[in-house]
Protein backbone atom coordinates (compact mmCIF):
# COMPACT_ATOMS: atom_id res chain seq x y z
CA UNK A 1 0.00 0.00 0.00
CA UNK A 2 2.38 2.27 0.91
CA UNK A 3 4.48 1.71 -2.16
CA UNK A 4 1.18 2.57 -4.23
CA UNK A 5 1.08 5.93 -2.34
CA UNK A 6 4.77 6.56 -3.75
CA UNK A 7 4.05 5.63 -6.89
CA UNK A 8 1.02 8.13 -7.18
CA UNK A 9 3.04 10.86 -6.14
CA UNK A 10 6.01 10.05 -8.51
CA UNK A 11 3.94 8.88 -11.87
CA UNK A 12 2.91 12.32 -13.33
CA UNK A 13 -0.43 13.89 -12.77
CA UNK A 14 -2.54 15.43 -15.18
CA UNK A 15 -2.86 19.38 -15.28
CA UNK A 16 -6.41 20.71 -13.92
CA UNK A 17 -6.90 20.82 -17.88
CA UNK A 18 -6.63 17.34 -18.83
CA UNK A 19 -8.11 16.25 -15.52
CA UNK A 20 -11.01 18.20 -17.24
CA UNK A 21 -10.93 16.74 -20.13
CA UNK A 22 -10.95 13.26 -19.27
CA UNK A 23 -13.64 13.68 -17.09
CA UNK A 24 -15.69 14.63 -20.20
CA UNK A 25 -14.67 11.97 -21.65
CA UNK A 26 -15.99 9.76 -19.88
CA UNK A 27 -19.25 11.77 -19.22
CA UNK A 28 -19.79 11.32 -23.03
CA UNK A 29 -19.40 8.21 -22.70
CA UNK A 30 -21.72 7.47 -20.26
CA UNK A 31 -24.07 9.95 -22.36
CA UNK A 32 -26.67 7.23 -24.00
CA UNK A 33 -26.91 5.18 -20.51
CA UNK A 34 -27.63 8.57 -18.44
CA UNK A 35 -30.11 9.84 -21.33
CA UNK A 36 -32.39 6.54 -20.95
CA UNK A 37 -32.43 7.28 -17.15
CA UNK A 38 -33.51 11.14 -17.56
CA UNK A 39 -35.99 10.20 -19.98
CA UNK A 40 -37.42 7.05 -18.13
CA UNK A 41 -39.04 9.79 -15.60
CA UNK A 42 -40.10 12.16 -18.45
CA UNK A 43 -43.86 12.15 -19.85
CA UNK A 44 -44.71 10.02 -22.51
CA UNK A 45 -45.83 12.73 -25.03
CA UNK A 46 -42.15 14.43 -24.11
CA UNK A 47 -40.43 11.16 -24.81
CA UNK A 48 -42.11 10.53 -28.32
CA UNK A 49 -41.15 14.07 -28.90
CA UNK A 50 -37.55 13.72 -28.42
CA UNK A 51 -38.34 16.97 -26.30
CA UNK A 52 -36.73 17.59 -22.99
CA UNK A 53 -39.05 19.37 -19.60
CA UNK A 54 -36.89 19.84 -16.89
CA UNK A 55 -40.01 20.86 -14.99
CA UNK A 56 -41.90 17.38 -16.00
CA UNK A 57 -40.70 14.68 -13.77
CA UNK A 58 -42.70 11.88 -13.47
CA UNK A 59 -42.96 8.21 -12.92
CA UNK A 60 -46.01 7.69 -14.63
CA UNK A 61 -43.85 5.48 -17.19
CA UNK A 62 -43.16 3.12 -14.71
CA UNK A 63 -47.20 2.67 -13.82
CA UNK A 64 -47.52 2.13 -17.70
CA UNK A 65 -45.31 -0.66 -17.42
CA UNK A 66 -47.52 -2.13 -14.76
CA UNK A 67 -49.98 -2.35 -17.60
CA UNK A 68 -47.80 -4.75 -19.49
CA UNK A 69 -46.44 -7.91 -18.50
CA UNK A 70 -42.98 -6.64 -17.52
CA UNK A 71 -43.06 -7.98 -13.75
CA UNK A 72 -43.60 -11.65 -15.29
CA UNK A 73 -40.23 -10.35 -17.43
CA UNK A 74 -38.32 -9.56 -14.58
CA UNK A 75 -39.32 -12.79 -12.59
CA UNK A 76 -38.33 -15.54 -15.69
CA UNK A 77 -35.14 -13.27 -16.12
CA UNK A 78 -33.64 -13.80 -12.64
CA UNK A 79 -34.78 -17.64 -12.43
CA UNK A 80 -32.78 -18.25 -15.80
CA UNK A 81 -29.83 -15.96 -14.65
CA UNK A 82 -29.46 -17.29 -11.32
CA UNK A 83 -30.18 -20.59 -11.78
CA UNK A 84 -27.88 -20.85 -15.32
CA UNK A 85 -24.94 -19.03 -12.98
CA UNK A 86 -25.53 -21.36 -10.13
CA UNK A 87 -25.66 -24.19 -12.46
CA UNK A 88 -22.61 -23.30 -14.34
CA UNK A 89 -20.46 -21.89 -10.81
CA UNK A 90 -21.36 -25.54 -9.18
CA UNK A 91 -20.41 -27.37 -12.28
CA UNK A 92 -17.25 -24.88 -12.93
CA UNK A 93 -16.04 -25.05 -9.14
CA UNK A 94 -15.92 -29.17 -9.78
CA UNK A 95 -14.17 -28.91 -13.08
CA UNK A 96 -11.75 -26.05 -11.79
CA UNK A 97 -10.41 -27.93 -8.94
CA UNK A 98 -10.14 -31.27 -10.99
CA UNK A 99 -7.79 -29.03 -13.74
CA UNK A 100 -6.26 -27.42 -11.31
CA UNK A 101 -5.26 -30.51 -8.87
CA UNK A 102 -4.66 -33.29 -10.95
CA UNK A 103 -2.17 -33.79 -14.16
CA UNK A 104 -2.97 -35.65 -16.72
CA UNK A 105 -2.47 -35.53 -20.59
CA UNK A 106 -6.23 -35.58 -21.53
CA UNK A 107 -6.86 -32.94 -18.92
CA UNK A 108 -4.72 -30.24 -20.23
CA UNK A 109 -6.90 -31.35 -23.73
CA UNK A 110 -9.84 -30.74 -22.16
CA UNK A 111 -8.73 -27.12 -21.02
CA UNK A 112 -7.41 -26.26 -24.36
CA UNK A 113 -11.15 -27.72 -26.09
CA UNK A 114 -12.75 -25.11 -23.29
CA UNK A 115 -10.96 -22.12 -25.10
CA UNK A 116 -11.95 -23.09 -28.09
CA UNK A 117 -15.66 -23.80 -26.86
CA UNK A 118 -15.82 -20.22 -26.45
CA UNK A 119 -15.16 -19.33 -29.98
CA UNK A 120 -18.24 -21.16 -30.99
CA UNK A 121 -20.49 -18.65 -32.58
CA UNK A 122 -23.80 -19.36 -31.12
CA UNK A 123 -25.70 -19.50 -34.22
CA UNK A 124 -23.62 -22.55 -35.54
CA UNK A 125 -25.01 -24.52 -32.63
CA UNK A 126 -28.37 -22.72 -32.60
CA UNK A 127 -30.20 -24.86 -34.93
CA UNK A 128 -29.25 -28.54 -34.22
CA UNK A 129 -29.78 -27.01 -30.11
CA UNK A 130 -32.72 -26.16 -31.04
CA UNK A 131 -33.95 -29.58 -32.12
CA UNK A 132 -31.91 -30.70 -29.23
CA UNK A 133 -34.65 -29.00 -27.07
CA UNK A 134 -37.97 -29.55 -28.47
CA UNK A 135 -37.01 -33.15 -28.54
CA UNK A 136 -36.44 -33.42 -24.24
CA UNK A 137 -40.18 -31.23 -24.74
CA UNK A 138 -37.83 -28.04 -22.70
CA UNK A 139 -38.95 -25.03 -25.38
CA UNK A 140 -40.38 -22.70 -23.23
CA UNK A 141 -39.23 -23.99 -20.28
CA UNK A 142 -37.29 -22.89 -17.82
CA UNK A 143 -34.51 -25.70 -17.27
CA UNK A 144 -34.15 -25.68 -20.93
CA UNK A 145 -33.03 -22.15 -21.09
CA UNK A 146 -30.56 -22.89 -17.35
CA UNK A 147 -28.80 -25.28 -18.99
CA UNK A 148 -28.22 -23.59 -22.16
CA UNK A 149 -26.86 -20.72 -20.23
CA UNK A 150 -24.98 -23.13 -18.01
CA UNK A 151 -23.04 -24.04 -21.11
CA UNK A 152 -22.22 -21.30 -22.27
CA UNK A 153 -20.81 -19.84 -18.91
CA UNK A 154 -18.64 -22.95 -18.33
CA UNK A 155 -15.82 -22.36 -20.16
CA UNK A 156 -15.39 -18.82 -18.79
CA UNK A 157 -16.46 -19.93 -15.18
CA UNK A 158 -13.94 -23.35 -15.54
CA UNK A 159 -10.98 -21.23 -16.49
CA UNK A 160 -11.69 -18.52 -13.61
CA UNK A 161 -12.05 -21.49 -10.95
CA UNK A 162 -9.05 -22.94 -12.15
CA UNK A 163 -7.07 -19.89 -11.69
CA UNK A 164 -8.15 -19.39 -8.22
CA UNK A 165 -7.79 -23.23 -7.41
CA UNK A 166 -4.13 -22.85 -8.44
CA UNK A 167 -3.57 -19.71 -5.84
CA UNK A 168 -4.84 -22.23 -3.17
CA UNK A 169 -1.84 -23.86 -1.92
CA UNK A 170 -2.56 -27.52 -1.62
CA UNK A 171 -0.62 -28.63 1.85
CA UNK A 172 -3.73 -27.45 3.07
CA UNK A 173 -6.03 -30.09 1.95
CA UNK A 174 -3.23 -32.47 2.59
CA UNK A 175 -3.84 -31.86 5.99
CA UNK A 176 -7.35 -33.23 5.67
CA UNK A 177 -6.88 -36.01 3.42
CA UNK A 178 -4.54 -37.24 6.79
CA UNK A 179 -7.29 -36.70 9.22
CA UNK A 180 -9.81 -38.52 6.98
CA UNK A 181 -11.60 -35.99 4.06
CA UNK A 182 -12.34 -37.68 0.72
CA UNK A 183 -11.50 -35.31 -1.99
CA UNK A 184 -14.83 -33.71 -2.05
CA UNK A 185 -15.03 -33.12 1.09
CA UNK A 186 -11.64 -31.10 1.48
CA UNK A 187 -13.08 -29.14 -1.86
CA UNK A 188 -16.21 -28.21 0.20
CA UNK A 189 -14.69 -27.41 3.83
CA UNK A 190 -11.20 -26.10 3.28
CA UNK A 191 -10.91 -24.90 0.11
CA UNK A 192 -14.31 -23.57 -0.42
CA UNK A 193 -14.40 -20.75 2.53
CA UNK A 194 -10.62 -20.00 1.13
CA UNK A 195 -12.12 -19.82 -2.30
CA UNK A 196 -14.95 -16.71 -1.82
CA UNK A 197 -13.59 -14.20 -3.85
CA UNK A 198 -13.20 -16.52 -6.88
CA UNK A 199 -16.92 -18.11 -6.35
CA UNK A 200 -17.87 -14.20 -6.16
CA UNK A 201 -15.71 -13.65 -9.23
CA UNK A 202 -17.37 -16.33 -11.39
CA UNK A 203 -20.93 -15.48 -10.08
CA UNK A 204 -20.90 -11.79 -10.64
CA UNK A 205 -19.58 -12.28 -14.16
CA UNK A 206 -22.06 -15.34 -15.18
CA UNK A 207 -25.42 -13.65 -13.72
CA UNK A 208 -24.43 -10.46 -15.71
CA UNK A 209 -23.86 -12.56 -18.56
CA UNK A 210 -27.01 -14.56 -18.45
CA UNK A 211 -29.32 -11.57 -17.62
CA UNK A 212 -27.96 -9.13 -20.70
CA UNK A 213 -28.16 -12.49 -23.10
CA UNK A 214 -30.33 -11.69 -25.71
CA UNK A 215 -30.13 -14.24 -28.93
CA UNK A 216 -30.68 -17.83 -26.59
CA UNK A 217 -33.09 -15.89 -25.00
CA UNK A 218 -35.51 -15.11 -28.20
CA UNK A 219 -35.28 -18.67 -29.33
CA UNK A 220 -35.90 -20.84 -25.80
CA UNK A 221 -38.38 -19.13 -24.02
CA UNK A 222 -41.20 -17.02 -26.07
CA UNK A 223 -44.61 -15.79 -25.02
CA UNK A 224 -45.46 -15.23 -21.30
CA UNK A 225 -42.07 -16.90 -20.36
CA UNK A 226 -39.80 -13.82 -22.26
CA UNK A 227 -36.69 -12.41 -20.81
CA UNK A 228 -37.04 -8.89 -20.08
CA UNK A 229 -34.30 -8.01 -23.29
CA UNK A 230 -36.59 -9.88 -25.38
CA UNK A 231 -39.49 -8.16 -23.85
CA UNK A 232 -38.04 -5.29 -24.11
CA UNK A 233 -37.08 -5.84 -27.72
CA UNK A 234 -40.91 -6.66 -28.44
CA UNK A 235 -42.05 -3.85 -26.59
CA UNK A 236 -39.92 -1.24 -29.02
CA UNK A 237 -41.69 -3.25 -31.90
CA UNK A 238 -44.92 -2.93 -30.78
CA UNK A 239 -45.35 0.20 -29.35
CA UNK A 240 -43.71 1.77 -32.29
CA UNK A 241 -41.30 4.23 -32.10
CA UNK A 242 -39.86 4.14 -28.66
CA UNK A 243 -42.05 5.48 -26.10
CA UNK A 244 -41.82 6.28 -22.36
CA UNK A 245 -42.54 2.94 -21.38
CA UNK A 246 -39.64 1.38 -23.23
CA UNK A 247 -37.68 3.93 -21.58
CA UNK A 248 -39.15 3.00 -18.00
CA UNK A 249 -37.92 -0.51 -18.93
CA UNK A 250 -34.92 -0.16 -19.90
CA UNK A 251 -34.02 1.43 -16.41
CA UNK A 252 -35.22 -1.42 -15.14
CA UNK A 253 -33.59 -3.94 -17.25
CA UNK A 254 -30.08 -2.37 -16.32
CA UNK A 255 -30.88 -2.17 -12.52
CA UNK A 256 -29.82 -6.07 -12.22
CA UNK A 257 -26.77 -6.14 -14.23
CA UNK A 258 -25.49 -2.39 -12.81
CA UNK A 259 -26.37 -3.37 -8.74
CA UNK A 260 -24.27 -6.85 -9.07
CA UNK A 261 -21.73 -4.97 -11.08
CA UNK A 262 -21.39 -1.60 -8.14
CA UNK A 263 -21.73 -3.94 -5.18
CA UNK A 264 -19.30 -6.76 -6.62
CA UNK A 265 -17.51 -4.55 -8.43
CA UNK A 266 -13.83 -6.10 -7.26
CA UNK A 267 -14.81 -9.14 -7.77
CA UNK A 268 -16.09 -8.83 -11.35
CA UNK A 269 -13.28 -6.96 -12.46
CA UNK A 270 -10.66 -9.71 -10.87
CA UNK A 271 -13.10 -12.39 -12.54
CA UNK A 272 -12.27 -10.34 -16.11
CA UNK A 273 -8.96 -10.31 -15.90
CA UNK A 274 -8.33 -13.88 -14.52
CA UNK A 275 -10.26 -14.94 -17.94
CA UNK A 276 -7.94 -12.56 -19.99
CA UNK A 277 -4.75 -13.06 -18.63
CA UNK A 278 -4.90 -16.70 -18.14
CA UNK A 279 -6.75 -17.44 -21.39
CA UNK B 1 0.46 -22.97 -10.47
CA UNK B 2 2.52 -26.18 -9.21
CA UNK B 3 0.56 -28.69 -8.09
CA UNK B 4 2.11 -31.83 -6.33
CA UNK B 5 1.54 -35.26 -7.79
CA UNK B 6 -1.59 -37.06 -7.89
CA UNK B 7 0.06 -39.85 -5.63
CA UNK B 8 -0.15 -37.24 -2.58
CA UNK B 9 -4.11 -38.18 -2.84
CA UNK B 10 -2.82 -41.73 -1.09
CA UNK B 11 -4.13 -41.06 2.38
CA UNK B 12 -7.45 -40.16 0.82
CA UNK B 13 -7.30 -43.49 -0.65
CA UNK B 14 -6.58 -45.40 2.20
CA UNK B 15 -9.07 -43.88 4.13
CA UNK B 16 -12.36 -44.38 1.52
CA UNK B 17 -10.79 -48.46 2.04
CA UNK B 18 -10.93 -49.19 -1.61
CA UNK B 19 -10.33 -52.83 -1.98
CA UNK B 20 -6.67 -53.68 -4.17
CA UNK B 21 -3.64 -51.48 -4.98
CA UNK B 22 -4.43 -52.25 -8.80
CA UNK B 23 -8.01 -50.79 -8.61
CA UNK B 24 -7.33 -48.01 -6.36
CA UNK B 25 -4.42 -46.87 -9.16
CA UNK B 26 -7.35 -47.25 -11.95
CA UNK B 27 -9.87 -45.13 -9.68
CA UNK B 28 -7.52 -42.59 -8.98
CA UNK B 29 -6.73 -41.70 -12.86
CA UNK B 30 -10.14 -41.75 -12.88
CA UNK B 31 -11.34 -38.85 -9.99
CA UNK B 32 -10.76 -35.73 -12.11
CA UNK B 33 -13.07 -37.23 -14.46
CA UNK B 34 -15.66 -37.45 -11.52
CA UNK B 35 -15.18 -33.57 -10.58
CA UNK B 36 -15.67 -32.80 -14.79
CA UNK B 37 -19.13 -35.18 -14.34
CA UNK B 38 -21.45 -32.41 -14.32
CA UNK B 39 -19.50 -29.79 -16.84
CA UNK B 40 -18.98 -32.49 -19.46
CA UNK B 41 -22.75 -34.26 -19.92
CA UNK B 42 -23.99 -30.36 -19.78
CA UNK B 43 -21.38 -29.49 -22.63
CA UNK B 44 -22.24 -32.76 -24.76
CA UNK B 45 -25.75 -31.97 -24.56
CA UNK B 46 -26.05 -28.36 -25.05
CA UNK B 47 -22.51 -27.82 -26.97
CA UNK B 48 -20.44 -30.67 -28.49
CA UNK B 49 -23.60 -32.82 -29.55
CA UNK B 50 -24.89 -29.55 -31.57
CA UNK B 51 -21.92 -28.80 -33.41
CA UNK B 52 -20.87 -32.45 -34.31
CA UNK B 53 -24.77 -31.88 -35.31
CA UNK B 54 -24.07 -28.89 -37.22
CA UNK B 55 -20.95 -29.89 -39.15
CA UNK B 56 -23.13 -32.93 -40.37
CA UNK B 57 -25.54 -30.90 -41.51
CA UNK B 58 -23.39 -28.49 -43.28
CA UNK B 59 -22.67 -31.57 -46.04
CA UNK B 60 -26.57 -32.23 -46.59
CA UNK B 61 -29.04 -30.18 -48.72
CA UNK B 62 -32.70 -29.80 -47.25
CA UNK B 63 -34.84 -27.46 -44.99
CA UNK B 64 -35.20 -27.19 -41.13
CA UNK B 65 -38.99 -29.28 -41.22
CA UNK B 66 -37.62 -31.51 -44.10
CA UNK B 67 -33.71 -32.61 -44.30
CA UNK B 68 -32.68 -33.22 -47.94
CA UNK B 69 -30.06 -36.09 -48.92
CA UNK B 70 -25.89 -35.45 -48.57
CA UNK B 71 -24.29 -33.33 -50.81
CA UNK B 72 -20.58 -33.53 -50.25
CA UNK B 73 -18.81 -30.33 -50.35
CA UNK B 74 -21.62 -29.02 -52.28
CA UNK B 75 -22.80 -26.22 -49.81
CA UNK B 76 -19.34 -24.84 -49.25
CA UNK B 77 -18.72 -24.61 -53.08
CA UNK B 78 -21.57 -23.29 -53.62
CA UNK B 79 -21.09 -20.24 -50.75
CA UNK B 80 -17.45 -19.62 -52.74
CA UNK B 81 -19.92 -18.18 -55.51
CA UNK B 82 -22.26 -16.66 -52.78
CA UNK B 83 -21.91 -12.70 -53.31
CA UNK B 84 -24.28 -11.98 -50.57
CA UNK B 85 -21.87 -14.71 -48.16
CA UNK B 86 -19.05 -13.39 -49.73
CA UNK B 87 -20.19 -9.53 -48.67
CA UNK B 88 -20.51 -10.56 -45.58
CA UNK B 89 -17.25 -12.14 -44.65
CA UNK B 90 -15.79 -8.69 -46.34
CA UNK B 91 -18.41 -7.13 -43.74
CA UNK B 92 -17.05 -9.24 -41.19
CA UNK B 93 -13.67 -8.51 -41.66
CA UNK B 94 -13.47 -5.53 -41.64
CA UNK B 95 -16.30 -4.84 -38.79
CA UNK B 96 -13.45 -7.04 -36.34
CA UNK B 97 -10.44 -4.67 -37.45
CA UNK B 98 -12.48 -1.99 -37.09
CA UNK B 99 -13.64 -2.66 -33.56
CA UNK B 100 -10.16 -4.45 -32.61
CA UNK B 101 -7.90 -1.41 -33.57
CA UNK B 102 -10.52 1.65 -31.84
CA UNK B 103 -11.40 -0.19 -28.72
CA UNK B 104 -7.44 -0.75 -28.34
CA UNK B 105 -6.55 2.84 -28.91
CA UNK B 106 -9.85 4.46 -26.70
CA UNK B 107 -9.03 1.44 -24.17
CA UNK B 108 -5.85 2.52 -24.32
CA UNK B 109 -5.84 6.40 -24.12
CA UNK B 110 -8.31 6.08 -20.89
CA UNK B 111 -6.22 3.01 -19.14
CA UNK B 112 -3.41 5.63 -19.76
CA UNK B 113 -5.39 8.79 -18.67
CA UNK B 114 -7.18 7.12 -15.52
CA UNK B 115 -3.69 5.82 -14.55
CA UNK B 116 -2.71 9.48 -14.11
CA UNK B 117 -5.47 10.73 -11.81
CA UNK B 118 -4.62 10.93 -7.79
CA UNK B 119 -7.98 10.88 -6.93
CA UNK B 120 -11.52 10.20 -8.04
CA UNK B 121 -9.67 7.50 -10.81
CA UNK B 122 -12.11 4.67 -9.09
CA UNK B 123 -15.03 7.14 -10.11
CA UNK B 124 -13.94 6.90 -13.83
CA UNK B 125 -13.25 3.47 -13.23
CA UNK B 126 -16.22 2.47 -12.64
CA UNK B 127 -18.10 4.89 -14.77
CA UNK B 128 -16.07 3.56 -18.01
CA UNK B 129 -17.03 -0.15 -16.93
CA UNK B 130 -21.00 1.30 -17.28
CA UNK B 131 -21.38 0.26 -21.40
CA UNK B 132 -19.73 -2.96 -20.94
CA UNK B 133 -22.40 -3.73 -18.12
CA UNK B 134 -25.52 -3.03 -19.45
CA UNK B 135 -27.63 -5.27 -21.72
CA UNK B 136 -26.52 -4.84 -25.30
CA UNK B 137 -31.07 -4.35 -26.11
CA UNK B 138 -31.05 -1.36 -23.52
CA UNK B 139 -27.76 -0.06 -25.24
CA UNK B 140 -28.51 -0.39 -28.82
CA UNK B 141 -32.20 1.33 -27.46
CA UNK B 142 -30.23 4.26 -25.97
CA UNK B 143 -28.09 4.54 -29.11
CA UNK B 144 -31.20 4.28 -31.69
CA UNK B 145 -33.18 6.61 -29.56
CA UNK B 146 -30.31 9.22 -30.09
CA UNK B 147 -29.84 9.30 -33.82
CA UNK B 148 -32.48 7.14 -35.41
CA UNK B 149 -35.46 9.68 -35.88
CA UNK B 150 -34.79 13.26 -37.47
CA UNK B 151 -35.72 15.11 -34.65
CA UNK B 152 -33.65 12.97 -32.40
CA UNK B 153 -31.03 14.41 -30.17
CA UNK B 154 -28.04 14.35 -32.45
CA UNK B 155 -30.03 15.17 -35.29
CA UNK B 156 -31.30 18.52 -33.75
CA UNK B 157 -28.19 18.99 -32.79
CA UNK B 158 -26.58 18.52 -36.77
CA UNK B 159 -29.92 21.03 -37.74
CA UNK B 160 -28.76 23.55 -35.47
CA UNK B 161 -25.45 23.94 -36.82
CA UNK B 162 -26.68 23.73 -40.39
CA UNK B 163 -25.42 19.88 -41.30
CA UNK B 164 -28.67 17.76 -40.45
CA UNK B 165 -30.72 16.04 -40.38
CA UNK B 166 -28.74 12.93 -41.22
CA UNK B 167 -30.93 9.39 -42.27
CA UNK B 168 -28.12 7.46 -40.18
CA UNK B 169 -29.76 4.04 -40.53
CA UNK B 170 -31.12 4.34 -44.26
CA UNK B 171 -27.33 4.94 -45.42
CA UNK B 172 -24.82 1.81 -45.53
CA UNK B 173 -22.62 3.64 -45.00
CA UNK B 174 -23.57 5.33 -41.86
CA UNK B 175 -25.27 1.76 -40.69
CA UNK B 176 -21.65 0.57 -40.54
CA UNK B 177 -20.24 3.41 -38.94
CA UNK B 178 -22.84 3.07 -36.53
CA UNK B 179 -22.67 -0.61 -35.73
CA UNK B 180 -18.88 -0.49 -35.59
CA UNK B 181 -19.39 2.90 -32.80
CA UNK B 182 -22.07 0.43 -30.52
CA UNK B 183 -19.60 -2.85 -30.43
CA UNK B 184 -16.30 -0.21 -29.97
CA UNK B 185 -18.42 1.26 -27.12
CA UNK B 186 -19.29 -1.67 -25.53
CA UNK B 187 -16.05 -3.58 -26.00
CA UNK B 188 -13.13 -0.75 -25.62
CA UNK B 189 -14.21 -1.14 -21.86
CA UNK B 190 -13.11 -4.12 -21.28
CA UNK B 191 -10.02 -3.44 -22.63
CA UNK B 192 -9.21 -0.71 -20.73
CA UNK B 193 -9.63 -2.44 -17.45
CA UNK B 194 -7.21 -5.20 -18.79
CA UNK B 195 -4.97 -2.64 -19.67
CA UNK B 196 -4.85 -0.18 -16.55
CA UNK B 197 -4.47 -3.69 -14.58
CA UNK B 198 -1.30 -3.72 -16.64
CA UNK B 199 -0.01 -0.31 -16.34
CA UNK B 200 -0.37 -0.38 -12.49
CA UNK B 201 1.97 -3.20 -12.49
CA UNK B 202 4.67 -1.92 -14.37
CA UNK B 203 7.36 -1.37 -11.76
CA UNK B 204 8.34 3.04 -11.71
CA UNK B 205 11.93 1.93 -11.60
CA UNK B 206 11.95 1.39 -15.42
CA UNK B 207 10.75 4.67 -16.16
CA UNK B 208 13.41 6.25 -13.77
CA UNK B 209 15.78 4.84 -15.49
CA UNK B 210 14.91 5.55 -18.71
CA UNK B 211 14.22 9.27 -17.69
CA UNK B 212 18.01 9.08 -17.42
CA UNK B 213 18.45 8.40 -20.27
CA UNK B 214 16.56 11.52 -21.55
CA UNK B 215 13.86 9.04 -22.48
CA UNK B 216 10.55 10.70 -21.41
CA UNK B 217 6.99 11.65 -22.94
CA UNK B 218 6.47 9.60 -26.12
CA UNK B 219 9.78 7.80 -26.33
CA UNK B 220 9.10 6.99 -22.53
CA UNK B 221 5.52 5.35 -23.71
CA UNK B 222 6.96 3.51 -26.71
CA UNK B 223 10.13 1.72 -25.54
CA UNK B 224 8.54 1.27 -21.77
CA UNK B 225 5.24 1.61 -21.84
CA UNK B 226 4.32 -0.33 -25.27
CA UNK B 227 6.52 -3.24 -24.44
CA UNK B 228 5.17 -4.05 -20.65
CA UNK B 229 1.46 -3.37 -22.21
CA UNK B 230 2.02 -5.50 -25.32
CA UNK B 231 0.92 -9.30 -23.92
CA UNK B 232 -2.17 -8.16 -22.19
CA UNK B 233 -2.62 -5.73 -25.20
CA UNK B 234 -2.56 -8.82 -27.06
CA UNK B 235 -4.54 -11.24 -25.56
CA UNK B 236 -7.51 -9.18 -24.66
CA UNK B 237 -7.29 -7.71 -28.10
CA UNK B 238 -7.70 -11.62 -29.77
CA UNK B 239 -11.01 -11.99 -27.31
CA UNK B 240 -12.10 -8.49 -28.75
CA UNK B 241 -11.64 -9.43 -31.80
CA UNK B 242 -13.45 -13.20 -31.47
CA UNK B 243 -16.38 -10.86 -29.68
CA UNK B 244 -17.05 -8.98 -32.65
CA UNK B 245 -16.61 -11.42 -35.39
CA UNK B 246 -19.31 -13.29 -33.55
CA UNK B 247 -21.33 -10.15 -32.91
CA UNK B 248 -24.81 -10.96 -33.28
CA UNK B 249 -27.18 -8.55 -30.88
CA UNK B 250 -25.53 -5.31 -31.77
CA UNK B 251 -26.29 -5.91 -35.68
CA UNK B 252 -29.46 -7.97 -34.93
CA UNK B 253 -31.25 -5.17 -33.35
CA UNK B 254 -29.82 -2.36 -34.62
CA UNK B 255 -29.69 -2.84 -38.15
CA UNK B 256 -30.87 -6.27 -38.96
CA UNK B 257 -28.30 -6.36 -41.67
CA UNK B 258 -29.48 -3.69 -43.52
CA UNK B 259 -29.84 -1.11 -45.01
CA UNK B 260 -30.21 -3.62 -48.40
CA UNK B 261 -28.14 -5.78 -46.74
CA UNK B 262 -25.05 -3.43 -46.11
CA UNK B 263 -23.99 -4.66 -42.43
CA UNK B 264 -25.06 -8.39 -42.48
CA UNK B 265 -22.09 -10.23 -40.97
CA UNK B 266 -21.29 -14.17 -41.33
CA UNK B 267 -23.21 -14.76 -37.88
CA UNK B 268 -26.43 -12.50 -38.76
CA UNK B 269 -26.27 -14.03 -42.27
CA UNK B 270 -26.69 -17.30 -40.78
CA UNK B 271 -28.97 -17.09 -38.46
CA UNK B 272 -31.53 -15.69 -41.18
CA UNK B 273 -30.44 -18.40 -43.65
CA UNK B 274 -31.01 -21.25 -41.08
CA UNK B 275 -34.56 -19.66 -39.86
CA UNK B 276 -36.25 -18.18 -42.59
CA UNK B 277 -33.73 -19.17 -45.85
CA UNK B 278 -35.07 -22.77 -45.73
CA UNK B 279 -31.48 -24.31 -46.32
CA UNK B 280 -30.44 -25.62 -43.72
CA UNK B 281 -27.06 -26.90 -44.81
CA UNK B 282 -26.20 -23.60 -46.10
CA UNK B 283 -26.78 -21.77 -43.06
CA UNK B 284 -24.33 -24.94 -41.27
CA UNK B 285 -21.69 -24.15 -44.10
CA UNK B 286 -21.25 -20.40 -43.32
CA UNK B 287 -21.27 -21.48 -39.32
CA UNK B 288 -18.34 -23.70 -39.74
CA UNK B 289 -16.10 -21.78 -42.11
CA UNK B 290 -16.47 -18.81 -39.19
CA UNK B 291 -15.15 -20.76 -36.59
CA UNK B 292 -12.76 -22.03 -38.74
CA UNK B 293 -11.56 -18.79 -40.22
CA UNK B 294 -11.59 -17.69 -36.04
CA UNK B 295 -9.65 -20.38 -34.83
CA UNK B 296 -7.00 -20.22 -37.20
CA UNK B 297 -7.18 -16.14 -36.39
CA UNK B 298 -6.14 -17.13 -33.07
CA UNK B 299 -3.87 -20.00 -33.74
CA UNK B 300 -2.01 -16.68 -36.06
CA UNK B 301 -1.57 -14.30 -33.41
CA UNK B 302 -0.52 -16.83 -30.27
CA UNK B 303 2.00 -17.90 -32.12
CA UNK B 304 2.70 -14.51 -33.66
CA UNK B 305 3.24 -13.48 -29.27
CA UNK B 306 4.73 -16.47 -28.96
CA UNK B 307 7.71 -15.72 -31.72
CA UNK B 308 8.03 -12.26 -30.41
CA UNK B 309 8.45 -13.21 -26.80
CA UNK B 310 10.88 -15.85 -27.73
CA UNK B 311 12.77 -13.80 -29.61
CA UNK B 312 13.61 -11.04 -27.27
CA UNK B 313 14.61 -12.75 -24.28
Amino acid sequence: MTSRRNRGRRRGLLSAMGRAAVILAVVTVDFPILTVVVYAFQPNQAVLAHHFDPGQFTAANFALLGQLPFAQYVINSLVVSAGGAGLALAAALLGGYALSRFRQRALAGYARLLLIVQMVPVVVTLLPLFLVVRDLHLLDTYIGLILIYAALLLPFATWIARAFFDSIPIELEEAAWVDGCTRLRSLVRVVGPLAGPGIASIATLSFITAWNEYLLASVFLTGPAMTVSVGLQTFTEQIGPIGGAVMAGSVLAMIPSLAVYLIFQRYFVSGALAGAVKG
Amino acid sequence: MTSPAVSRARPAARQQGWPAPSRRRRQRSLLPWRFLAPSIVILSLITFYPLGYAVVLSFRSGSFTAPGGWVAGRNYVALAHNSQFIAAVRFSAIFTVAVVVLSLITGMGFALAVFRFRRGGWLLRMALLLPWVVPPVVSVLSWRWLIADNDALVNKLLTAIGLGPVAFLASPAWATILVIAIRVWRTSPFVFITLLAARLGVPDELYEAAALDAATGWRAWWHITMPQLRRVAVISSLLVAVWSFNDFETIFLLTQGGPAGATYNVVVLAYYQAFFGGNVGLAAAMGVIGLVLLLALSVAVLRLLGRIEKAEL
